[in-house]
């Protein structure tokens, strides 16, 4: 008797909370207007979606987290209960992550593989994270950069199928998915890759503008500047560097984040430095704004105790500004 | 809020309260289905898990509450709210709870936080006391923590919306001067934070405002050296996990507190060559982190007390 109770409160449960979480998807997608098409493309069908919406499934927790995050909810805002499955799988991340960290290479793939066994037939998002690790693996081991960046398009493709054909701006990208996409842009100009680094960051561009209300632009855009901005600056588009610069300076505005701000006032500082030389008015121009620019990159940098950076800046002031008052 | 399990939240609660699985799950299940629920090889039943949450003065809701529709819905609302509030925007803060109001429901959790709220925005608007704001806030913490002003919360599994409650408490002291009760609130609060669930980065953001209000509150009792050395513990928690919105209020703490010490004659004056070089990093950050009144403050402070003109 007592069992039967218990069994019918615990599904009640599963139900509750799970019908809860569909109908918060159904609402954000509502006041956002994206359709269940958009939201669920490369995660899983729209009628798994629509049964989702209607709280009618038990629902992978990682798809679920994708789908949240593609609409902006980083999972920390929201009460996930795991189920023991989801536990696992959710420690078995965190672990990889871990031995990745620690370049343990042997071991991370030997826990890859179990990860593989566990969860690979239980949706895109977790063979998403089996195809990162193994191009993060890749570059540890010291394979070939062709390859690294391979398996970084196989790992976006996952659950944005037409990542290389289509435009990006018609998805509504996920935080992870987007960390992704800036992954590659990252490998793909340390490896010198000019051309398709600069096709990648113009699709991220373009995917910004289009999706500039979506909240988390907010913790990516500084991300983007920096990369990017390092990158324009490097390829002596000073203006467009600028451009990436201030935009992520204006939506880190409010934030509590500061982990791009100093490459961010660097490049800035650079580039307006490099504008007024191009122009021929270095001699006789105020150079305020740029020491400015640049003490504040200084001071972020030793902040965080990144003296090769640091030193780099107080050297360029001292020759360049004649500047001496820096400490 | 953030991902863990229902036998999660029952461990942690009843380690706070120092009790057996013995104790807690007589009459409602099995010692060793207890043990099974703590450790995630099984799932409570709903009655199940609110008998062991209640049997902990814990009233039932915790986990489920937070999960319900309305919680979704006004999520938004109610970081507007908190927007408007860090912003001295009372009224709007006024307008929008109004609309919250509308939405929730009657859970505890809505409950607590519309205490909150309401006392706030009328203590903000100096319609109540501090005196009338503080029995408030009691009210409100007390509806998740009967117990709350008997009992320790230093090993609490506190959640969000008890922590901003309890900044509120303190905050309220620290306005009637009372500044050590006060700094008794965040260090119980600290140390409950430091080992709770709570996903890392909201954690961390939460550690920096209580570390920061401990030590400007130990700086205006005189306590130089503890609020140094809180300061201290706070910055640390910015360069680990780069948070920069109180990180120049923390390096001009830091600074402030090294003055006095050298003013009483406790430091050596060379320690003057740390404070600047503190207060620059604390301007030229405040700068970075766009917060305009904080840059004014460093530099008329760097102005006025070491003749120092920076660059503008």
């Amino acid at each position: 008797m007592y069992k039967d109770i218990y069994k019918d409160t615990n599904k009640d449960m599963e139900l509750y909370s799970n019908n809860n979480i569909g109908s918060a998807i159904q609402y954000f997608r509502d006041i956002y207007h994206i359709s269940q098409s958009k939201l669920c493309k490369g995660i899983c069908s729209v009628s798994t979606l629509s049964r989702i919406e209607a709280g009618e499934r038990d629902i992978d927790a990682f798809i679920l987290e994708t789908l949240l995050e593609r609409l902006g909810k980083i999972p920390y805002q929201f009460e996930l209960i795991l189920t023991d499955f989801d536990y696992e799988v959710y420690q078995s991340r965190m672990e990889i992550n871990r031995l990745i960290e620690d370049k343990a290479i042997d071991e991370a793939y030997k826990l890859v593989k179990e990860y593989d066994k566990l969860a690979s037939d239980k949706g895109t998002p977790h063979k998403q994270f089996i195809m990162l690790c193994k191009a993060r693996l890749n570059e540890l081991e010291g394979g070939r950069p062709e390859a690294t960046i391979d398996m970084l398009v196989k790992a976006i493709t996952c659950t944005v199928p037409d990542f290389s054909t289509e435009a990006l701006a018609e998805y509504f990208l996920s935080y992870t998915e987007f960390g992704i996409i800036l992954e590659m842009l990252e490998k793909m100009i340390l490896y010198k890759m000019v051309d398709r680094a600069e096709k990648t960051l113009n699709q991220i561009i373009d995917y910004m503008f289009w999706h500039n209300h979506m909240e988390h632009n907010v913790s990516i855009y500084p991300k983007v500047a920096a990369i990017g901005g390092r990158f324009l600056l490097e390829q002596n588009q000073l203006d467009k560097a600028l451009e990436l610069c201030n935009k992520g300076l204006e939506m880190n505005k409010g934030s509590r984040r500061m982990d791009y701000l100093g490459e961010i006032f660097f490049v800035k500082a650079q580039a307006t430095e490099g504008k007024f030389k191009s122009a021929g008015l270095w001699e006789t121009c105020d150079k305020s704004e740029c020491i400015r620019l640049y003490l504040k990159a200084y001071h972020l940098f030793t902040f965080f105790e990144e003296e090769t950076v640091a030193d780099k800046i107080k050297k360029h002031l001292q020759e360049e500004y004649q500047w001496v008052d820096i400490d | 809020m953030g991902r863990y399990r229902l036998g999660d939240i029952i461990r942690m609660t009843r380690k706070s309260l120092s009790i057996t699985q013995e104790q807690l799950c007589e009459d409602i299940c099995s010692v060793e289905t207890l043990s099974r629920i703590e450790t995630g090889r099984q799932n409570p039943g709903k009655d199940v898990y609110e008998l062991l949450m209640e049997r902990m003065g814990r009233i039932r809701d915790r986990a489920y509450s937070m999960l319900s529709v309305s919680d979704y819905k006004v999520l938004e609302k109610m970081r507007q709210f908190e927007t408007s509030i860090q912003t001295y925007e009372y009224h709007r803060a006024e307008y929008i709870l109004e609309d919250i109001k509308m939405l929730l429901g009657d859970t505890n959790l809505d409950r607590q936080f519309i205490t909150r709220a309401e006392s706030l925005v009328k203590y903000r608007l100096k319609r109540i006391s501090t005196d009338e704001f503080l029995d408030e806030l009691r009210k409100a913490i007390r509806i998740t923590i009967p117990r709350y002003g008997e009992i320790s919360l230093a090993n609490w599994p506190l959640n969000y919306n008890e922590v901003t409650i309890l900044l509120n408490i303190s905050t309220a002291y620290s306005e009637k001067e009372e500044y050590q009760k006060g700094i008794d609130i965040l260090e119980e609060v600290n140390s409950a934070v430091k080992q709770s669930y709570i996903e890392e980065e909201q954690r961390s953001t939460m550690q920096v405002v209580v570390l920061y209000s401990i030590s400007k509150w130990y700086g205006l009792l005189e306590e130089h050296q503890r609020a140094i050395e809180t300061a201290k513990e706070g910055i640390e928690i910015c360069r680990e996990f780069k948070i920069g919105n109180a990180l120049p209020h923390l390096l001009y703490n830091y600074a402030w507190n090294k003055e006095q010490l050298i003013d009483k004659g406790i430091l050596p004056p060379e320690n003057k060559r740390v404070c600047i070089n503190y207060l620059k990093k604390a301007y030229y950050i405040a700068c970075a982190m766009q917060q305009s009144y904080m840059e004014q403050f460093i530099k008329s402070h760097l102005a006025i007390n070491y003749d120092i003109m920076l660059c503008v």
